[in-house]
């Protein structure tokens, strides 16, 4: 019952006791038509709800930003609705750009009625929606409201650049042919050694100045073979480390740069995995190929950052996920207590790159402060923390989130690591 | 025929019922009252202000009951009732109906509510005519206690009809 019902009907009883009270029948005829009013809404009134809502979305996994068409059909399997108003919520996170996600109608029994619009998506997956109905009759002095949940998933992506080829060295090769040299002799392109000349070798591949020597061997030149090697990616994701700014949080950029990072190595053919740390670990195992790429761009459509005082820092990380001296990419914006975890790693033979998106920078940007002791102090620090990771062994990219990654991974990693030779062997 | 051109006739054709009217019973301060809100509730709606159509209803009620308890034209004061009965039914359905100030409505639907209304407010003003056409004589004392059962079971009648929760459906 809605308040202009309770107003009509108050209406009705004030012209009834004055006509009573003033002893004229033509003040009581005024009463007839308000009265006739009332009795066609209750005729009317909405019954129980009987309707079957379908909700298309179209496409189901999108790119972040990318438009994306929404149908809502509903149908009246019950009685006849003399007005029923419409609402699709849009969940938080989702914006409508076209169309109409509300409406007014009536249906009658099996009829049908859509509601088409294109909407446009943060990262994340969304698996609920709501669609608010009210049923009412043609005066709307009875309302039966409902609500109904559907639940067609979305997974909308980060969306991220196209990096140039990162040059990475891990200590140990998978056997199929790819990008990476594999410290082992065989065909590729980068000269490696040489060896006797064996009948059957190309003679293109004689190495005549060997040849020249008074001893009168020959000797072939062979080249280090190209394979591809396994990459491990861990998205730092504990919330201690992230920056909440109004215009957006240092853990989206992380994620991009995941996503770019998968990318890339996963179109050099190598084998890629993804850890996601944070308020808890999120694991992608290792793939290869477009399917492992949407595995992981699905696994960061998801993530996002929390707490775990357990995950508190990256000592519990599990390493043994990866495999032995393999390549490990952390994206992180660091913090001290993490430089153990990361030489800890080198210690034990993995290739490690850090990319880390500059929290200090991030910050000052906000307020515009790049002059104050504060951030000077704050850069310092950083700055020596950085120097720390490096003198490990590992390649260490501090990353300004306002320049483009491509600019920054083009200047920095892709070139080939350098080799650091330790006692008992070579690590690179 | 839209709402858009028989909303502003409707609110026009109360308030002029209720200046004429007046005005020849020489109640020149309401008649210029029932002009005055009459083209403030029509200037509203025309330019779509989101008026208070509830209180000019409720207005125009009152001159109709005002009018009939000073014995004036019964026919042109149900008329004018009928109109702005209806005019206050059309500029709440407007307002519903419209989202973000543009009318989400799907085809149809408009005329379908016109119809019905005017069957209901056709039938009411006929109804209400039966009873000054017909006279029957009648105990008052009768007459007001029939009355007074019949506000009785209206109440009641209403009292069950509350509205119900929202239902949650999967």
């Amino acid at each position: 019952m809605t308040s202009a019902l309770r107003l009509l009907l108050g209406l009705i009883f004030a012209v009834i006791l004055v006509g009573v009270a003033t002893l004229h029948r033509s003040v009581l005829a005024l009463a007839i038509p308000l009265l006739a009013y009332v009795f066609a809404a209750l005729l009317r009134r909405p019954e129980a709800l009987a309707l079957d809502v379908r909700r298309e979305v179209t496409p189901d996994y999108a790119p972040q930003g990318a438009p994306i068409t929404i149908r809502l059909t509903i149908t009246n399997q019950g009685a006849a609705i003399d007005e029923l108003a419409v609402q699709d919520v849009l969940p938080e996170g989702v914006r409508q750009i076209d169309g109409q996600a509300a409406m007014v109608t009536f249906l009658d029994p099996h009829d049908q009625v859509e509601l088409e619009y294109t909407i446009a998506a943060h990262r994340g997956a969304y698996d609920t929606y709501e669609v608010e109905v009210a049923a009412r009759d043609f005066m709307s002095f009875f309302e039966r409201p409902a609500s109904y949940r559907t639940t067609p998933q979305l997974i909308v992506h980060p969306h991220y650049p196209k990096l140039e080829r990162i040059k990475i060295r891990p200590p140990q090769t998978r056997g199929f042919a790819g990008p990476i040299g594999a410290r082992q002799g065989g065909s590729g392109v980068d000269f490696w050694g040489v060896r006797e000349y064996q009948s059957g070798d190309p003679q293109r591949q004689i190495n005549w100045k060997l040849a020249a020597r008074p001893d009168q061997k020959l000797y072939t030149n062979i080249f280090e073979q190209e394979r591809v090697a396994d990459v491990g990616i861990i998205l730092d994701a504990r919330q201690r480390v992230d920056v909440v700014t109004t215009s957006g949080s240092l853990f989206e950029h992380s994620v991009h740069a995941a996503a770019a990072l998968a990318e890339n190595f996963l179109e050099d053919g190598n084998r890629v995995s993804l850890v996601i740390y944070g308020s808890g670990m999120g694991r992608v195992f290792p793939g290869y190929g477009r399917h492992q790429r949407e595995r992981i761009l699905k696994a960061l459509s998801r993530a996002r950052p929390g707490i775990n005082y357990a995950l508190e820092n990256l000592a519990s990380l599990p390493t043994r996920f990866f495999p032995a001296k393999s390549q490990i990419v952390l994206v992180s914006p660091l913090s001290p207590d993490d430089i153990p975890v990361i030489i800890r790693m080198r210690a034990l033979g993995y290739a490690v790159m850090v990319i880390s998106p500059d929290p200090i920078s991030y910050e000052a940007a906000l307020y515009q402060d790049f002059s104050s002791p504060a951030y000077h102090l704050a850069f310092a620090e950083r700055d020596f923390m950085l120097r720390q990771i490096r003198r490990s062994g590992a390649q260490v990219l501090n990353w300004r989130v306002d320049q483009p990654l491509q600019t920054a991974v083009r200047e920095i990693l892709t070139r080939q690591p350098p080799i650091i030779h330790v006692q008992g062997g070579a690590w690179a | 025929m839209t709402i858009k051109s028989i909303l502003p006739g409707l609110i026009g054709t109360a308030a002029l019922i209720y200046t004429l009217t007046f005005a020849a019973a020489q109640e020149y301060l309401i008649a210029l009252l029932a002009f005055a809100l009459g083209f403030i509730w029509l200037l509203l709606e025309i330019k779509r202000l989101k008026p208070p159509a509830t209180l000019f209803f409720l207005f125009f009620v009152g001159l109709a009951i005002i009018g009939c308890v000073q014995d004036g034209p019964v026919l042109l004061m149900l008329l004018g009732l009928s109109s702005t009965l209806a005019a206050w039914d059309l500029s709440r359905f407007q307002s519903r109906a419209t989202l973000d100030g543009e009318i989400e409505m799907t085809a149809g639907f408009e005329e379908r509510h016109l119809r019905r209304l005017a069957i209901v407010a056709g039938a009411g003003f006929l109804l209400a005519l039966l009873p000054l056409l017909a006279t029957l004589p009648m105990n008052f004392v009768v007459l007001a206690v029939v009355l007074l059962v019949t506000m009785s079971v209206l109440r009641r009648a209403f009292l069950t009809l509350r509205q119900t929760t929202p239902e949650e459906v999967d």
